[in-house]
């Protein structure tokens, strides 16, 4: 009877007290052949930290307090041989009806799901989840040697546990066509969109962009000498008054 | 259906032996390149513009055309 104790470890020592009401394998032999005998003929097999005082010690009490204790022990006791009776790991689940709530249902996403990935290439659940009777066979048949396996079988058997190879899922998909053509296009829309805005948004340039600004700004980098080993005005002939040719 | 083994190591290796030597012959090509293309002209450039350079004509030259602030031009 060691094995529902092990299952529940990780839960509350509450619960570990209670499924130590578990009863005894006699004890449960006996109640099946004489149901008479009822949980009363289990008291004396029970943990004595679970019986009223007055079972195990000499204090005498009032008869109404005895009777009282010992029929809270009973019903733990009958509680607790319903939850046996149901199953080992139902007590789990009964245990959190009883605080009010149900156990969540499981949706479809939170489950492990199929992916073919080149980084990842071992998914958390095989591709075929039901298998027919011929494909049955062959998992059976993959038990053995596998060099009695032809080639058509092992590829068989990599598609029921994988959907694309690798070659299939690498290949590429000419999806950057797509993408270079709808950039030409958005740009060029936004090309259309900068002239209209300096036609009509855009107010008058300043003054020093007029050809005589500019001309004046032109002489006067001349007459200081901008750059003139490599630059600006080397490429000027200050003899004759023009460019140098 | 059995392939020979693919190699499992060294891969890093392997391609640095390949390519680091390649880069740094590239690298040293391109500063070689620049210093023969880039500043030897320059540097003749500079030598032979101050050979023939007259500082105090450039000065008065400069002056006449009213650059400055300190020196108005010599008619005024």
């Amino acid at each position: 009877m060691q094995e529902p104790h092990d299952v529940f470890e990780k839960y509350s020592p509450e619960l570990r007290l209670l499924l130590a009401l578990e009863p005894e394998p006699e004890c449960r032999g006996t109640e099946a052949d004489s149901p008479r005998t009822g949980p009363a003929h289990c008291l004396s097999s029970c943990p004595w930290f679970f019986l009223p005082p007055a079972t195990h010690s000499r204090r005498s009490w009032d008869i109404s307090q005895r009777v009282g204790a010992f029929y809270n022990t009973l019903g733990l006791m009958l509680a607790t041989r319903a939850f046996s009776l149901i199953g080992k790991r139902a007590i789990s689940t009964s245990v959190c009806v009883r605080g009010g709530h149900g156990v969540a249902k499981v949706e479809d996403y939170t489950l492990p799901a199929y992916f073919d990935r080149r980084e990842t290439p071992l998914p958390d659940i095989a591709y075929v989840q039901t298998l027919t009777p011929e494909q049955k066979a062959l998992k059976e048949k993959e038990k053995g040697s596998w060099a009695a396996l032809s080639n058509a079988e092992k590829v068989a058997l990599y598609h029921l546990s994988f959907k694309q190879s690798f070659a299939e899922m690498n290949q590429g998909t000419g999806e950057w066509k797509s993408v270079v053509g709808g950039i030409m296009f958005f740009v060029g829309l936004t090309g259309l969109v900068v002239l209209w805005q300096r036609k009509y948004v855009y107010g008058p340039v300043p003054h020093t962009l007029d050809p005589e600004y500019k001309q004046q700004e032109l002489q006067r980098m001349l007459d200081m000498r901008m750059n003139p080993v490599e630059g600006f005005s080397a490429k000027w002939d200050y003899e004759n008054k023009q460019w140098k040719k | 259906m059995s392939l020979a083994k693919p190699l499992m190591r060294g891969l890093l290796a392997k391609r640095l032996r390949f390519h680091l030597p390649i880069a740094f012959g590239l690298a040293f090509a391109a500063a070689v390149a620049f210093k023969y293309t880039v500043t030897e002209p320059r540097k003749r450039a500079y030598a032979d513009f101050y050979k023939q350079y007259d500082a105090v004509k450039e000065f008065n030259a400069m002056r006449e055309a009213g650059v400055f602030q300190s020196v108005r031009p010599s008619g005024e």
